[in-house]
């Protein structure tokens, strides 16, 4: 597709864009380093790349004054109002963690003063939290990786490999999603006993490696990438596994990183399971971990537990933070620097 | 240095335990003593090992009482419960039956010393089934501090009428906003469980609930109770239908029933006295002692483990636990131990306790009762919220225990099998395999074929599922050249002439791709479905053989109404989650796709809610939608919005205890998370291809005419992916109305969806045939769900 025949449509927006073209420093004013298309690789026609047209400068002719003017205030009000709401329970939990216990209960709520960070030295003190964060860090980053890799290999056989009994295999995959997972709990733990895993690091990770959706997901990925490249990698001898490393992995990136990152948080976040599997205080991850600073009698100490709650939801930002420049490689140089 | 200092102790019990187990007999203790009474405990445990070496304990923390059952059940159902457990008073009955607990031997002049009414409740068919560790009983409370504001004497009332006129002094609106912000009682003393503050009342009217294993509810004794009850509100006007959150802890109630055991929290900061709690016929306190339990064992385990829980309930560490924690005395030596009555001495707000020790009362002792329990949970919240006259509230409660009642009966006697019914549903299984097999053949097929010739000749493709396209380009150039470089010496004699069309698919061994996933789905998901489908076949109560019912358990789905309530509501919950959630999605993901200002740190911040676990959120909600101080009522009315509530005939909306509107409110929570779900769309909208925009721009469409005839069709493969995910999400979701409910599915079952029904009938009722049933059924209907949509969004892709 040639966009220069479209854009001779445009006299005057197209000498802007040559111009910008030519003298790639000159700052056009409405140009955005987080601009999609500024990080794409522009098509190759006929082994010459295709002459530079911004996409801003063809959008821009065309917005009216609302678009231009006013939506951006327009979309920065919606995204503050939606930040806020989304923001709300959280930073009240973040004010309830850093109040002394005696402002806890004010009313009217007022802000806390002063802000107590002794509550988080007082909680990390109160369970072994340190083991707590251990537990959780080995079991969630073991299955990240191991369930993503597993669920790549099954899914890219279902999406590309003709085998035997594929079909029976993508039915019961889907069984498999629909059944409630409550259903789950009590074979697998007569399961995990029989295996002598209860309460150890294997029967924390082993059975959370599969998820049947996951593998659906990825399937249904695969099968849109194009077959070409595959046939080409072919061509050139490789085999299945060279082509799904090769091939199919670096076009996947953004899928695979987002699938690490849903897997992450569920993982962390993950309380039955463990509450189930594990028995004794060292096993315990973070969540279940959570659970010891409320008594079943008592008024929990609400401070002291959302102090801990805040502490186990750090890591979970801190990887997002660190995850979104692969699953939104576009993005991720130009907008958040 | 700092995360090794919490660890040391830890690492030095590991040692031990790899050390010192030889020839010790190690006693595992499930327990769910946590926050500060744990210490306490500890420290009791450290003293026993030193003072008997032979035995060690190991207490394991297992959660609340509800997930310390569940975790019971499924250690009895795979063979191995712990040598001691602790247990609500309301679960040993359950346990009692199965043959699983080994009975606790007592000499008799320790039974003698303990009170009647406690041992009582555990003993069954002559045996003493559980020994009371602790135990709390009901009390009044009352806030000396809004005593002295309002003038009334500094004592508590006697009787239920002085109640209440104490408490229309004490019901005062203080802001002067013509709404009450001080309550004269509050008829709970903790949010999310308060259900049990009534029963001191049922007991003081001598109300016989359960007798001779017959129910007795549509009397008059629970009636007149449950009148009073409204009248409270109704008439007396001291106190309302949900307080604010933390009422009583923020000193805005003057009086309230609660367990003794919350007292030394609350009085570190209020000014607090408690008194027996007035009577009706006669006077009569709620007890409910904590107990633990024996698993059976050997022989030296379980003498071992006996002999820790009698050491635990001897005066000596009793006295203990009642100093620190608060805890009744459960024994007449404890009462007059000389450490007891210097507590009281230097603690006179307990002295009232032993008044009420004669008039202890424990709940029913009986495997069904804690649906009786729930049946009458749900009569008062009908009558609190004046949903149903106490009449009637008590003649619904009747007639749900009798069910219960009957269906405990009727699962006691053996039934007969039928093997028709398996024959029916293998058949109907291998059916619908066959015909989904046959469907998905032609359509992968077909769908294959035109992936093939139309990403050649068409680019990009208009209803292709594209989902990063413009990584295509960085592929070709990067990729492509370095491998097939390092390809080419190898690729030349060997591959050629075997290489043709028709070999592609069977070039390399399959099972390696498969087999690592396909085993371990086998085992922990196949194997379970399976094992599920043929337990939804039989009846079992997890502790007794299963029995084969064929059908039955479908059969009896379609008679119960409580099924067909949840299915409705499950399917309201969906309709109300499912779209929104996606819209709000997809708006987020749009908003934060446009180029502008600040929108990594827009990503950041709306990604928020969807990393802090669900539990963790129930409390924060809980204090944003609960009652009348609410944050949320708070903004609706500081945005004027209330009025618009007030003139449509609402007027304020308690979010989660109004039974009219808590499934609303955990609605609320789901789309508020949903803000934080904009990642799969806002990956899928970065790999459009930009040209078609720019394109579509230069022709003149608009904003809303890209989106519609661009981004919408394009991205249609990945919202059914999205709304697929998602309806299978909601349609189990059970987390957040789990903890917004308070583990109840209420009020009035309100937020009873059909994944709470299944928990309710498979942990709480000890019916996992019939669970089992459910959730093939929720399937079922999942899958029919998922057609419809799939239906829906192919229409779209093809237009």
């Amino acid at each position: 597709m040639n966009l220069n025949t479209h854009a001779a449509a445009q006299p005057r927006r197209l000498d802007q864009a040559l111009r910008r073209q030519l003298e790639p420093h000159v700052p056009s004013d409405q140009s955005d380093p987080a601009d999609p298309s500024d990080a794409l690789p522009r098509p190759a026609i006929d082994g010459k790349v295709a002459p530079r047209v911004s996409s801003n400068a063809a959008k821009v002719s065309h917005l009216s004054a609302f678009s231009s003017r006013l939506f951006p205030m327009f979309r920065l009000f919606l995204l503050a109002a939606g930040a806020l709401v989304a923001l709300g329970p959280f930073l009240w939990m973040l004010l309830t963690a850093l109040s002394p216990a005696e402002q806890m209960y004010a009313y009217p709520p007022r802000w806390p003063w002063p802000l107590q960070w002794s509550n988080f030295i007082e909680v990390w003190r109160a369970a072994p939290f340190g083991r707590f964060f251990l537990n959780t860090a080995v079991v969630t980053s073991a299955v990240v990786v191991l369930r993503v890799s597993v669920s790549t290999l099954c899914a890219f056989a279902l999406a590309r490999l003709r085998f035997r009994g594929s079909e029976w295999l993508l039915f019961l995959l889907l069984l498999g999603v629909l059944v409630p997972g409550e259903l789950r709990l009590a074979p697998s733990f007569v399961l995990l006993r029989a295996l002598g895993w209860l309460d150890t690091y294997a029967g924390l990770i082993v059975p959370r490696i599969e998820n049947p959706l996951l593998v659906l997901l990825l399937r249904q990925f695969f099968l849109t990438l194009p077959r070409d490249l595959e046939d080409a990698a072919r061509l050139d001898g490789c085999g299945a596994l060279r082509v799904l490393w090769h091939v199919v992995v670096p076009l996947s990136k953004p899928v695979l990183a987002l699938a690490a990152l849903m897997t992450f948080q569920a993982l962390w976040n993950d309380f039955t399971w463990p509450l189930l599997m594990t028995s004794s205080t060292e096993m315990k991850p973070l969540q279940v971990g959570l659970a010891l600073l409320s008594d079943q009698h008592r008024h929990t100490q609400l401070n002291l537990l959302m102090a801990a709650t805040v502490m186990s939801v750090a890591p979970v930002l801190l990887v997002f933070y660190a995850a979104q420049r692969w699953f939104l490689p576009n993005l991720a140089w130009s907008g958040l620097r | 240095m700092l995360c090794l200092v919490p660890l040391r102790p830890w690492l030095l019990l590991l040692l031990l335990t790899a050390h010192g187990s030889a020839d010790d007999l190690a006693i595992r203790w499930w327990h769910f003593y946590g926050a500060d009474t744990w210490p306490v405990m500890q420290r009791l445990v450290a003293e026993f090992e030193t003072t008997h070496p032979g035995i060690d304990i190991f207490p394991e923390y297992q959660g609340s009482y509800d997930m310390l059952s569940r975790k019971l059940l499924a250690a009895i159902v795979a063979g191995g419960p712990p040598e001691l457990c602790t247990l609500g008073c309301g679960e040993v009955m359950r346990f009692a039956e199965t043959g699983w607990l080994a009975p606790v031997q007592l000499s008799s002049a320790d039974q003698t010393d303990f009170f009647p009414a406690v041992l009582d409740a555990f003993t069954h068919n002559g045996q003493l089934w559980a020994l009371p560790v602790e135990g709390a009983a009901y009390v009044l409370y009352w806030n000396r501090t809004l005593f002295r504001e309002a003038g009334l004497p500094d004592r508590p009332p006697d009787t239920w009428e002085e109640l209440c006129e104490f408490g229309r002094a004490l019901t005062r609106d203080v802001d002067g906003d013509g709404r009450a912000d001080h309550w004269g009682f509050a008829r709970y003393d903790k949010e999310l469980v308060g259900a049990s503050t009534i029963f001191n009342l049922y007991f003081a009217n001598e109300a016989p609930l359960l007798e001779g294993g017959a129910a007795r509810i549509d009397v008059p004794e629970v009636v007149d109770v449950l009148r009073f009850w409204q009248s409270l509100e109704t008439e007396h006007g001291i106190t309302a239908p949900s307080l604010p959150p933390q009422a009583i802890q923020r000193g805005l109630v003057g009086m309230w029933i609660g367990g003794t055991f919350s007292y030394p929290a609350l009085a570190s900061h209020l000014d607090l006295g408690l008194a027996p709690i007035p009577p009706l016929r006669q006077t009569a306190c709620l007890a409910g002692p904590d107990t633990v339990v024996l698993g059976k064992t050997d022989t030296a385990h379980e003498s071992a483990a006996q002999e820790f829980l009698r050491w635990l309930t001897a005066p000596e560490q009793a006295v203990r636990l009642c100093t620190n924690l608060g805890y009744l005395p459960l024994r007449h030596s404890v009462l007059q131990h000389p450490e007891f009555t210097a507590f009281l001495h230097t603690h006179p707000a307990y002295r009232p306790i032993q008044d009420v020790m004669a008039h202890f009362k424990t709940k029913p002792a009986h495997p069904v009762w804690s649906e009786i329990q729930n049946a009458l949970n749900t009569a008062r919240e009908q009558v609190e919220w004046g949903r149903a006259s106490p009449e009637a509230a008590a003649q619904t409660a009747q007639q749900a225990a009798q069910r219960a009642l009957a269906r405990y009966q009727q699962e006691q006697a053996p039934a007969p099998a039928r093997t028709s019914g398996l024959l029916v549903v293998c058949g109907a299984a291998l059916a619908a395999a066959a015909f989904w097999l046959r469907k998905n053949r032609d359509h992968s097929d077909s769908r294959d074929n035109r992936n093939r010739h139309e990403k050649i000749e068409s680019f990009p493709p208009s209803h292709l599922p594209t989902f990063p396209p413009s990584h295509l380009p960085t592929f070709s150039r990067s990729h492509l050249p370095t491998f097939s470089r390092s390809q080419l010496p190898t690729f030349s004699r060997s591959h050629l002439p075997t290489f043709s069309r028709s070999h592609l698919p069977t070039f390399s061994p399959v099972c390696w791709f498969v087999l690592p996933h396909v085993t371990l789905f086998l085992f922990f998901t196949a194997g379970p479905l399976l094992a599920g489908l043929l337990l939804s076949l039989c009846r079992w109560d997890v502790l007794r053989a299963p029995v084969f019912v064929g059908l039955g358990n479908y059969s009896e789905l379609a008679r119960d109404p409580a099924f067909s309530a949840a299915l409705g509501r499950t399917l309201l919950w969906v309709a109300l989650t499912v779209p929104v959630n996606m819209a709000l999605a997809l708006g987020v993901a749009l908003l934060l796709n446009v180029r502008g200002r600040a929108r990594g740190l827009f990503r950041l911040l709306l990604f928020t809610p969807n990393i802090v676990s669900v539990v963790a959120l129930g409390v924060v909600w809980w204090w944003i939608l609960n009652g009348p101080a609410g944050l949320l009522n708070y903004v609706l009315e500081c945005t004027r919005l209330q009025r618009l509530l007030d003139a449509a005939g609402i007027g304020q909306i308690d979010w989660l205890q109004d039974p009219r509107y808590a499934l609303f409110g955990v609605v609320l929570t789901e789309w508020w998370r949903a803000l934080g779900a904009f990642l799969v769309f806002l990956a899928a909208l970065q790999g459009m291809p930009p040209a078609l925009y720019e394109s579509a721009a230069l022709d003149g469409a608009g904003a809303w005419q890209r989106f519609r005839f661009i981004t919408w069709p394009l991205l249609a493969p990945v919202t059914f992916f999205v709304a697929a995910a998602l309806t299978i999400d909601t349609f189990h979701a059970f987390d957040q109305i789990y903890t917004l409910s308070g583990g109840t599915g209420g009020p009035e079952s309100s937020t009873t969806t059909l994944s709470f029904y299944l928990y309710e009938n498979a942990f709480v009722r000890f019916r996992m045939g019939y669970a089992a049933a459910i959730a093939h059924v929720t399937a079922a209907l999942l899958l029919v769900l998922l057609l419809v949509q799939r239906r829906c969004f192919t229409a779209e892709i093809q237009p």
